[in-house]
């Protein structure tokens, strides 16, 4: 007998570094489904980048605000489902499920099937009641209060010893190690969430999460374990396998029991190495952004929540594959402007359709290529769009991905990369340059295209060696180099104006006391800056300090205090010939950046001034190769500010080849004195990137540990 | 009397047993991975379903053409750092 077609609204599609669940949910359902099946995407914000990843979703509709009553919520709904006659919904978002649950019996009415706990259930292990519920049920936790008037935080933290974590009452928290950071983060978590602060005490372990479906009757329908691996700066899980502890996984039965449960939900744990126990760190009423793992590893949780909704049934899953390892990636895409308007007028528009598998170069294709850059652990590195735009350029045979550890993404991208190797962890130009010699005997390239900052250096010294074996590169001189840092950009060694840009002034610093002699003569609010990456924002002496503070945590002598400027980012993006003329450029107004400051969506936006200047400005310090100028154009005068001078590729560049500019390609043309087209493209295009889990085979992991190498295909 | 027998825990998976590529070793239990050079890999197939020191140490002799007392001394070594990470149980 056909099954019938059904639709699913689903939201919690943003989140840029930090993911919601609702595109992972999303996708697991696409894959596991059996049957016709079709996704709304709800959102509060037309560029909420999961959304658009083609394929994702059939439709997508703009909700009101959760403040703006569960009425309000409730009519909205019908509205969608008066065209689209949805089946079930699914929310993704922390603030969400108890206004669903509120209002499940009036959708159940309409015909809307949910699945959610009580909504005193989940008010119960909110996360400023979850010490209590754990106290009185006798699960271990650690150490918890909730300060609700961050007056009596000071208190209450010295009381708790650093370091210790402060949780906002909705979402994120932040490891503090002295009471300034302390206060200061909980004034950020406050200002964002309201409520006050969780301060919780910080527990060394391994941790572990697991996910679960539980039924209309309250018992577990389906779960799935996951160790966490490999986490980045801000502990977030980026690595994770499926396990099959018994303890875990009966502790997690055990503690759904005496929840009651309805539905989906996501618990963390830790467990000391020393005391062996499992503590409770969290507990979430929905999915958890890894869900895609759950399908890997056959347990398809948000396939088993959809039946439980549509078509409850005592079928038991078998369980999840042990083993089973995802590795955090990213995923682009280029939307015509005209689907974000439309959205934004409308409410409603349709999802991208899917992307056709790009077939590969013909015979004709010659060019191989080797890019490096190819992780996001922390922040995504810019060979990842290198290798999206060269793998649509007809004259690129094959792509190699080099990383310098094995839980770089791109390592395990086929669709990217053909082969994959590792390079060594090393400042020693002549340890890249043996590893080097090795790969490219093994599988030689012609063109070399190194994408993070710290490496351009070794690569500038040992092009001349790359030569000599016939591999050709486009890069600038150490002199060049070195004109752009941020040492000699913001301390009057170049003029300040270019016409089309300035250089804001900056005072070096190398101790507190330099801090304090900065900012009296800058003012407030300023950024305090590392010499290589990381910029802190600071509104007041205290926070100024704190931020050299946390600079020289990081490893840094010295820094830049300047002075804030406020308006909007703005980038330019070129690629300048040995001559150190612009070939092409590229400008783009960033729409969303994520607090690390990389580009999560941008829009082209041409600035024929700015580029004419950066251009000059570029043959004044003698560039060669790819290069990124960032820029801020200030509010009120509207005047552009030199922020940064990245001395290779920026991670957003694969937007360069769907605009027909395609850099990356322009740079290996000119690398091997070939000519090069620009094509014609579309120029309303508006950048979008979501993150995407990847499936890693452990012999994947092996294949890279053991021999440094991984052929695809 | 007989001798023991070794076999490796039921929360132990071996990735990659029958294919190409390296094998690799998963404590289910801790989603630890291992990965295996082929002497191990001879060993851990061999105490998926259970041998002896004597059986090892002849696995290594026949696959490796190790010479007796360095296939003893390799197979019990092996033995060891499995049993110290806790993957193998001793059966009479």
């Amino acid at each position: 007998m056909k099954q019938p077609s059904r639709r699913v609204a689903i939201s919690g599609f943003h989140g840029l570094d930090n993911p919601e669940p609702g595109t992972p949910v999303a996708r697991a359902l696409r894959q596991g489904w059996r049957g016709a099946l079709e996704i709304d995407a709800l959102t509060y914000d037309p560029l909420t980048t999961g959304a658009w990843m083609p394929g994702v979703a059939d439709a997508l509709h703009i909700v009101p605000s959760l403040e703006d009553g569960d009425d309000v919520v409730f009519e909205r709904i019908m509205e969608i489902h008066k065209r689209r006659r949805l089946d079930a919904l699914i929310p993704c978002l922390d603030l969400e499920v108890p206004v669903y649950a509120r209002l499940e019996d009036r959708l159940a009415r309409e015909g809307i099937g949910t699945l959610l706990p009580n909504a005193d259930t989940a008010y119960a292990i909110g996360k400023t009641r979850l010490a209590k519920f754990c106290h009185v049920h006798d699960i271990a936790t650690p150490r918890t209060i909730h300060v609700s008037s961050l007056g009596d935080l000071p208190l209450h933290a010295q009381q708790f010893g650093f370091p210790l974590f402060i949780k906002s009452t909705v979402v994120g928290a932040k490891r503090v190690g002295d009471i300034t950071r302390a206060i200061s983060e909980a004034d950020k978590f406050n200002k964002r969430w309201d409520g006050g602060v969780i301060l919780q005490e910080v527990l060394a372990g391994d941790e572990f999460v697991v996910s679960a479906v539980a039924g209309r009757n309250g018992k577990c329908r389906a779960m799935v374990a996951m160790r966490k691996l490999g986490l980045n700066e801000k502990g977030k899980g980026i690595v994770g396998a499926v396990i099959d502890d018994p303890e875990i996984v009966n502790h997690a039965k055990e503690i759904l029991e005496k929840l009651n449960w309805r539905g989906p939900l996501e618990m963390e744990f830790i467990r000391p190495p020393a005391s062996k126990k499992l503590y409770l760190i969290e507990v979430n009423c929905r999915f958890p952004s890894w869900i895609m793992l759950a399908h890997w590893a056959r347990c398809n949780l948000p396939v088993v929540l959809l039946k439980e909704i549509l078509q409850p049934c005592a079928t038991r899953l078998a369980p999840a594959r042990p083993g089973t390892t995802f590795v955090r990636d990213i995923d682009e895409t280029a939307v015509p402007l005209e689907h974000i308007r439309r959205l934004r007028r409308f409410g409603t528009c349709d999802g991208p359709a899917p992307t056709p598998p790009r077939r590969r170069n013909g015979h004709d294709a010659e060019i191989r290529v080797a890019v490096s850059g190819i992780g996001t652990l922390d922040v995504v590195n810019a060979g990842l769009g290198v290798a999206r735009a060269l793998r649509v350029a007809p004259d690129i045979a094959s792509i190699y991905g080099l990383g310098y550890g094995r839980f770089d993404s791109g390592l395990y991208r086929p669709e990217l990369f053909d082969r994959a190797f590792s390079l060594p962890a090393s400042d020693d130009p002549g340890a890249l340059m043996d590893r080097l010699r090795v790969i490219h005997h093994g599988s030689p390239f012609d063109v070399i295209i190194p994408c993070l900052d710290g490496e351009i250096p070794r690569f500038i010294e040992i092009r001349d060696e790359l030569l000599a074996l016939g591999v050709k590169t486009l890069l600038p001189s150490s002199e060049a180099f070195e004109r752009r840092t941020k040492t000699n950009l913001f301390t009057g060694r170049l003029r300040a104006d270019w016409s089309g840009f300035e250089i804001p002034r900056a005072v070096r610093v190398s101790g507190e006391e330099d801090v304090e002699r900065a900012v009296a003569k800058l003012g407030f609010p300023v950024v305090v800056k590392g010499p290589i990456s990381h910029a802190i924002r600071a509104r007041d002496g205290a926070e100024a300090r704190d931020a050299w503070r946390r600079l020289r945590e990081r490893g840094e002598r010295e820094g830049l205090v300047q002075q804030l400027i406020e308006g909007d980012n703005f980038a330019v993006a070129a690629v300048c010939g040995r001559d150190h003329r612009v070939l092409t450029s590229l400008s783009i107004k960033k729409l969303r950046r994520c607090d690390r400051g990389s580009t999560w969506s941008a829009l082209r936006a041409p600035q024929p001034a700015l580029e004419e200047s950066l251009a000059a400005f570029l043959a004044h310090i003698g560039w060669v190769g790819p290069v990124e100028g960032e820029f801020i154009r200030e509010r009120n005068s509207e005047r552009f500010f030199l922020i940064e001078i990245n001395p290779r590729f920026t991670a957003w560049i694969g937007l360069s080849a769907p605009l027909g500019l395609n850099h990356p390609y322009a740079a290996v043309a000119t690398a091997l004195d070939r000519p090069f087209e620009i094509q014609a493209g579309s120029d309303d295009l508006v950048f979008m990137r979501s993150c995407e889990d990847v499936l890693v085979s452990a012999q994947d992991f092996a294949a890279i540990a053991m021999k440094g190498e991984l052929r695809h295909g | 009397m007989s001798e023991r027998r070794y076999v490796l825990k039921k929360r132990v998976v071996l990735e990659g047993a029958t294919g190409e590529g390296a094998m690799v070793l998963v404590d289910t239990h801790s989603a630890t991975m291992s990965s295996c050079n082929d002497a191990a890999s001879v060993l851990l197939q061999a105490l998926a379903t259970g041998a002896t020191k004597a059986e090892l140490a002849t696995r290594l002799e026949t696959e490796f053409s190790l010479d007796g007392e360095a296939a003893k001394t390799d197979g019990a070594e092996f033995l060891h750092r499995l049993s110290a990470m806790d993957l193998i149980d001793e059966t009479a």
